[in-house]
């Protein structure tokens, strides 16, 4: 079975491989290039640079040399010869002299050189010997020996100096052209290997990267698309990934994972309903009784209503009350249970509920003078009678807890992101004490008593539950005599 | 047992490893002596400014591993006597490594003390026969002293004049000059006498009004500013006969002695365009801006720094020689490998004897107040 460590390590391993002989021979062929470039620069190019001097030494020396017959006088001359050869023609053989030559030959004919030079300082030396005791300048022109070492000797030396660093010379510029060639085609060689290193590793590169996605990437896709594809109570169809094997195993997991929360879903989906069916069954059996006591209380204070003192009159009184009060909240209780149920699904354009709750709360509206700002706002996928319920909740509330200093005043405004719908609601009313946030969407909590605001407390408890039948959740904030906001998201993929 | 023997080992080691490690020269003391004021001067005073200004540049720019050179100076007066006490001096205040000394028989008389003391000396203004001989801690970067006064000797018989005279100052140095007149016409017809004079010399009208009466065709003032004196007192006796000087006609005193008396003299000179020019050019700007004028004689300014930037260049790279014993031997080694140097004097290499090769001097004419001026043939 293929395993991602196994096909990760192959890939990688493959790539240092490739790597490695790239930069081995990459190695190989600059050794050779600056093997062939040391040569040339320890060797050849001094050699020719000492050469050259060689060569224009002896030219120049050749022109100086009549003039010093001629003109024995011409301390310029004079001195020029000397350090030609005192100074820049020994400097130029010692060059030559110290470049490591492994050619026999080449060294033969650097020994002929130093030979030729210094057969000619020699012949100087001879014709300095002679012009240091001849002055007249007839008989020094006239001296066979000075001609003969001027127009001869020192001409033919001269001439076969220039011949021996010549045939030196194309030996060297042979030498340079041939290396220079090898050091061009292994640049050229350095080049193409490159070129092919490229296009292989990018071939392997390719390769390699298929594999990866053929092996990894495709069975995560799958996963990734079962996983959206769950749908809640169903287990779905189970994912068969046979290889790589960590993927294998995580398929099986997922498979495990799917199916039990398939069943946990399925068992609360039935547990909720079975309390639910509990609550409405007993809220719905508690309304008659609650029904008996309410009328007998009622008749009871018709029938003997002479009879009863004051304190039993107030006593039936609080009875009626708290009677018509649990009746409410028997109600409030059924309605809470049968939130959502028998409902349908559908489009719900939400400007439509504003205004129909507004049109059911007419009367109080305009008894308070409430006034509306409403944003345009969306038509979303919802239950349109638990949203006409969640609006009017929040609308009578705001109502109901209005401040006395000031015109009630609604305000509707809606943002949404990638998921959800969030619409905010705020009003002017006498505020919530931020640390009841929580308490409010409890059942049947107050934050006020009975005689200063009516109701059950049921309400928000109802909003609570209609924005999570919604996949959505509900907030409150605000603080004491400063307005309220509640804001509510409903879940764009219901 | 065991214990002992690891400390043995690790001494060996440490031993090894001192033994191993170069020291490093952190500061070297360099002199010059030679002649600041009075006789001379015109050879004295810009060879010190040269090495002077060659190490403050050295100094100024001289890298952390470089070592510091601090310069000392002296004044030997021209006189080869006074070398050893000076050298004495200042080596047990400053510890010399090199000393530059201008004066032949000073540079003589310091060899056993530069042998006993392991320094180098350098001549930066003279080589001759004798100077190349001299142990092997001391070198002449320098011209030579025969080779540059035989152009006097070759002169005289160019121009014909078949009697000469050569006058000379008793020093080893201008009785070498005049010597190496008298060798070029020893195979000739013509004739040379040489006549020492005394120092301190002034009056040298009797010896001149012999040269008159017999008749000589040339003399040769091979000596000091006092010789202008005999000039003018040769030219006063009515002697015509054309003057011939050596290598230190541009001492200021020089004209002041002799007067109009001294132009037309020839000698040989060593200028900028006798070496290389450009450099040597560039050296002239530089010694201008430092010190507000020129060298009062050009040649002894540009061997000096010759000199002075041929062993800055050796010091320069001392630190970075493995093996380093000592400087001396390195650089007695340094002047054995040079065998090309660019300078201002022209390309120079050294020879066995520690002899400087590459300076040639050439034939110059006295034209004005303390002008020479190239004798164009």
């Amino acid at each position: 079975m293929k395993k991602i460590r196994n096909i990760l390590l192959l890939s990688f391993s493959l790539f240092f491989v490739l790597l490695a002989v790239v930069l081995g021979f990459n190695q190989y062929l600059s050794k050779e290039a600056s093997k062939t470039n040391e040569v040339i620069a320890s060797e050849i190019t001094p050699a020719l640079s000492a050469l050259k001097s060689i060569n224009a030494l002896n030219r120049e020396g050749m022109l100086l040399l009549f003039d010093r017959w001629t003109d024995k006088n011409n301390i310029g001359t004079s001195n020029r010869i000397k350090q030609i050869l005192e100074v820049e023609m020994p400097h130029a053989l010692n060059e030559l002299n110290t470049i490591q030559i492994n050619s026999p030959y080449k060294r033969k004919l650097i020994d002929k050189i130093d030979e030729i030079i210094s057969k000619i300082e020699v012949r100087i030396q001879r014709m300095d010997e002679i012009l240091w005791v001849t002055h007249d300048e007839q008989t020094i022109l006239n001296s066979i020996e000075l001609k003969n070492i001027v127009r001869t000797e020192i001409p033919l030396l001269s001439f076969e100096l220039n011949n021996t660093t010549s045939e030196l010379e194309n030996l060297y510029a042979t030498n340079l052209t041939m290396l220079q060639s090898r050091l061009e085609e292994h640049l050229k060689n350095v080049s193409n290997f490159v070129l092919i290193a490229i296009v292989v590793g990018s071939i392997l590169g390719v390769f390699l990267v298929l594999l990866v996605t053929r092996t990894i990437v495709s069975p995560i896709h799958r996963l990734i698309e079962a996983t959206e594809n769950a749908e809640p109570g169903k287990s779905g169809r189970a994912l068969d990934i046979q290889s790589p094997k960590e993927l294998a195993e995580l398929s099986k997991s997922f498979n495990r994972m799917s199916a039990n929360l398939a069943y946990s879903y399925n068992e609360i989906q039935r547990k909720n309903e079975e309390l639910e069916q509990f609550v409405y069954i007993t809220s719905h059996d508690l309304q008659e009784p609650l029904k008996t006591l309410n009328t007998l209380t009622e008749r009871l204070q018709v029938k003997a209503k002479d009879n009863l003192d004051t304190t039993s009159k107030k006593f039936l009184e609080y009875i009626n009350t708290s009677t018509q009060r649990m009746s409410a909240m028997v109600n409030g209780l059924m309605e809470h249970s049968k939130l959502g149920h028998h409902s349908k699904l559908g489009e719900v354009d939400l400007n439509k509920v504003v205004e129909d709750v507004k049109m059911d709360l007419s009367f109080s509206i305009q008894q308070t003078f409430t006034q509306f700002q409403s944003e345009k706002l969306p038509v979303i996928k919802g239950y349109p009678v638990e949203l006409h319920l969640l609006f009017q909740n929040i609308f009578s509330n705001a109502i109901k807890f209005r401040s006395k200093e000031r015109i009630p005043n609604i305000s509707i405004s809606y943002t949404e992101n990638d998921n959800y719908y969030i619409v905010e609601i705020k009003d002017n009313g006498i505020g919530v004490n931020p640390k009841y946030k929580e308490k409010v969407f409890a059942m049947f909590q107050r934050l006020h008593g009975q005689e200063e605001y009516k109701g059950t407390g049921i309400g928000l408890a109802h909003c609570k539950k209609i924005a999570e039948l919604h996949r959505g959740t509900i907030d409150i904030n605000g603080e004491v005599n400063q307005g309220t906001t509640i804001s509510f998201c409903i879940n764009k993929f219901l | 047992m065991k214990k002992s023997y690891y400390i043995l080992l690790i001494s060996i080691f440490a031993l090894l490893a001192h033994s191993c490690s170069t020291e490093k020269i952190e500061e070297i003391n360099i002199a010059y002596i030679g002649p600041l004021n009075g006789t001379a001067i015109d050879l004295g005073i810009p060879a010190k400014n040269a090495i002077a200004l060659s190490i403050k540049r050295y100094n100024a720019n001289r890298k952390d591993d470089q070592p510091k050179i601090t310069f000392h100076w002296a004044n030997d007066n021209w006189e080869g006597y006074k070398a050893v006490n000076l050298y004495d001096s200042l080596n047990a205040l400053h510890d010399l490594d090199i000393v530059f000394i201008s004066n032949t028989e000073g540079t003589i008389a310091l060899q056993d003390r530069i042998a006993q003391n392991n320094d180098i000396l350098i001549n930066p203004l003279n080589s001759d026969s004798l100077l190349s001989s001299m142990n092997k801690n001391t070198f002449t970067i320098a011209k030579k002293t025969e080779e540059a006064n035989q152009i006097i000797g070759f002169r005289i018989i160019e121009l014909g004049l078949k009697k000469s005279a050569v006058l000379y100052y008793p020093n080893d140095f201008m009785r070498r000059a005049a010597r190496s007149v008298e060798e070029v016409m020893e195979h000739t017809s013509y004739s040379c006498k040489l006549i020492e004079t005394e120092k301190g010399d002034t009056n040298f009208i009797e010896l001149l009004q012999e040269l008159k009466e017999e008749e000589y065709d040339a003399i040769a003032f091979f000596g000091y500013a006092n010789f202008g004196y005999a000039m003018q007192q040769a030219r006063k006796l009515g002697i015509t006969a054309p003057f011939f000087g050596s290598t230190v006609l541009l001492d200021t005193n020089y004209y002041h002695n002799a007067q109009e008396s001294i132009i037309g003299t020839e000698c040989p000179y060593f200028n900028l365009a006798d070496g290389n020019f450009p450099l040597a050019n560039e050296f002239i700007s530089n010694y201008y801006q430092e010190y507000n004028r020129k060298p009062i004689s050009i040649w002894p300014a540009l061997q000096a720094w010759d000199a002075s930037e041929i062993i800055l260049s050796f010091i320069k790279t001392a630190n970075n020689k493995e093996n380093l014993t000592d400087l001396t031997t390195y650089l007695q080694h340094s002047f054995a490998d040079l065998d090309f140097y660019q300078g201002v004097c022209g390309n120079i290499s050294m020879d066995q004897n520690g002899a400087a090769k590459g300076i040639y001097f050439s034939l110059y004419q006295y034209s004005d107040k303390n002008t020479l001026s190239k004798v164009k043939r």
